[in-house]
């Protein structure tokens, strides 16, 4: 009972927080342009999306400042653009972002606004056409020109009357896409169909070269953030975030099995990979229920940060970036070396007792177990869909 | 000795007590660097951008340009 009424009462914190934080002023456009530009003069013109126009030091020619919005890694980023009276760029200024600092940073450190300076407001804009994406930070790349595009567009067109030759949005799908979405299916099929339990071993390898170090991406607490909070990145240039989010949740929600943490996570594979250093057999299993709480309760607290910041970047405290990105603060390696050398004694150390993922995926598999007769009736299964007996 | 003292259960909570440190350590990083926009570094500069005149070289004759 007094277990109901904790759950209870953590999911409707979690809630509370999510409505309060939608309810929270936006920052406000107009208090922003009175920040960086004090002495000068300038008019709203536009609020949707906002324009502002402002006055040159001659009193003769206008610049345009307007504020695009669009849709990053870890949540919307509100970019400033700066045009002059031909219609030229002049500046972009990241105004708001939820991206991971290091990433942000990456994409600043790269010159990757600068980029944007002189191309016309009525341009594609295009990333990989116009402009060059940041290695390692592509999603934030495009987030920006998209952002930047949106604007500059809205001022070419309404305030400049230029006409712009857009090009119908494509969608991306590559070699990238097509290997997760076999990946996955092949998981299904292996697990659910035939039941092939030792060929998870394959399919994890496989999972940490391709989600691991070539697409270095994989379900985290910011992306499960992001999609509560329905910071959903465009689809047609996303769809790699779509597969991997969507395919574990959707496994989990249809089969009533976390079948992503031991068949697909490229962490998790990791793990496995240094737990085989002394041999698989020696490695000790963390059996403390008390520590098998800990990943519940890192899971509720980071939702809660990312909610009240409306940040999904905030709660992130995975090393799986540092790992597969080689990116992150001196924490992060750090965090990354303990759990590392850690799993060499221990098996799965990170999963077992600290990985939020797990503990988000669990939870999604026992509400489908207890409510679904969906498909089918799922036969009572273990944690993780885990063969507990660790010489197996 | 009582396996639940052993020297590994030992290790494997203070291992777990680094990592939570080191985890709360991050959110407090997170939290502090959640300052969006550096306003200092990423002032709007529109005082420097002045229109030009397309500059002619002095040593074109205007009167007798053709173009061949």
């Amino acid at each position: 009972m007094l277990k109901r009424i904790m759950i209870v009462v953590a999911v409707a914190m979690l809630i509370g927080v999510l409505a309060y934080s939608n309810m929270a002023a936006e920052k406000d456009e107009l208090l922003y342009m009175k920040q960086i530009l004090p002495q000068t003069s300038f008019e709203e013109i536009n609020n949707n999306p906002p324009t502002f126009k402002a006055d040159q030091s001659n009193g003769k020619d206008h610049y345009y400042v307007v504020f695009g919005e669009a849709n990053g890694y870890g949540g919307p980023l509100k970019i400033a653009t700066v045009i002059d009276p031909l219609g030229e760029i002049q500046q972009v200024v990241v105004v708001e972002s939820r991206e991971t600092s290091s990433f942000l940073n990456k994409v600043l450190k790269a010159k990757f606004l600068d980029q944007f300076k002189n191309i016309k407001a009525n341009d594609p804009i295009e990333l990989g056409a116009d402009i060059d994406s940041v290695t390692g930070a592509t999603v934030s790349s495009r987030a920006i020109a998209n952002a930047v595009q949106q604007g500059s567009h809205e001022v070419a067109v309404n305030q400049l009357g230029l006409s712009i030759s857009e090009k119908p949005e494509s969608w991306k799908f590559g070699l990238a896409e097509a290997s997760a979405i076999i990946l996955f299916l092949a998981v299904l099929v292996l697990s659910l169909v035939l039941k092939k339990s030792k060929i998870r071993y394959i399919t994890l390898l496989a999972a940490v070269v391709i989600f691991g170090f070539w697409l270095k991406i994989q379900i985290s607490l910011s992306s499960i953030s992001a999609l509560l909070m329905g910071y959903w990145p465009p689809i047609h240039s996303n769809m790699i975030w779509y597969v991997i989010v969507l395919g574990g949740l959707g496994i989990a929600l249809f089969s009533g099995r976390n079948l992503y943490c031991y068949w697909l996570c490229p962490f998790g594979g990791v793990q496995e990979l240094t737990s085989m250093v002394r041999g698989r057999s020696k490695c000790r299993r963390v059996s403390n229920q008390a520590l098998k709480l800990l990943p519940k309760i890192l899971l509720w607290s980071g939702l809660l940060l990312t909610f009240l910041y409306r940040n999904p970047a905030i709660g992130s405290y995975e090393p799986f970036g540092t790992l597969f990105g080689l990116t992150g603060t001196v924490l992060n390696w750090l965090l990354l070396l303990v759990i590392i050398t850690v799993s060499i004694f221990i098996y799965r150390f990170w999963c077992d007792c600290f990985c939020p993922v797990g503990a988000f995926l669990d939870i999604c598999a026992k509400i489908r177990r207890r409510l679904g007769k969906l498909v089918h009736s799922p036969e009572k299964v273990t944690r993780h869909q885990m063969p507990m007996n660790k010489n197996e | 000795m009582n396996n639940k003292y052993n020297i590994g259960n030992i290790l494997n909570h203070a291992l777990c007590v680094v990592t939570l440190v080191l985890i709360g350590l991050i959110f407090w990083q997170n939290i502090d660097s959640n300052s969006v926009a550096d306003l200092n570094a990423q002032k709007i500069n529109m005082e420097s951008q002045t229109l030009q005149e397309p500059e002619i070289p002095e040593n074109i004759d205007m009167h007798n340009f053709s173009v061949e």
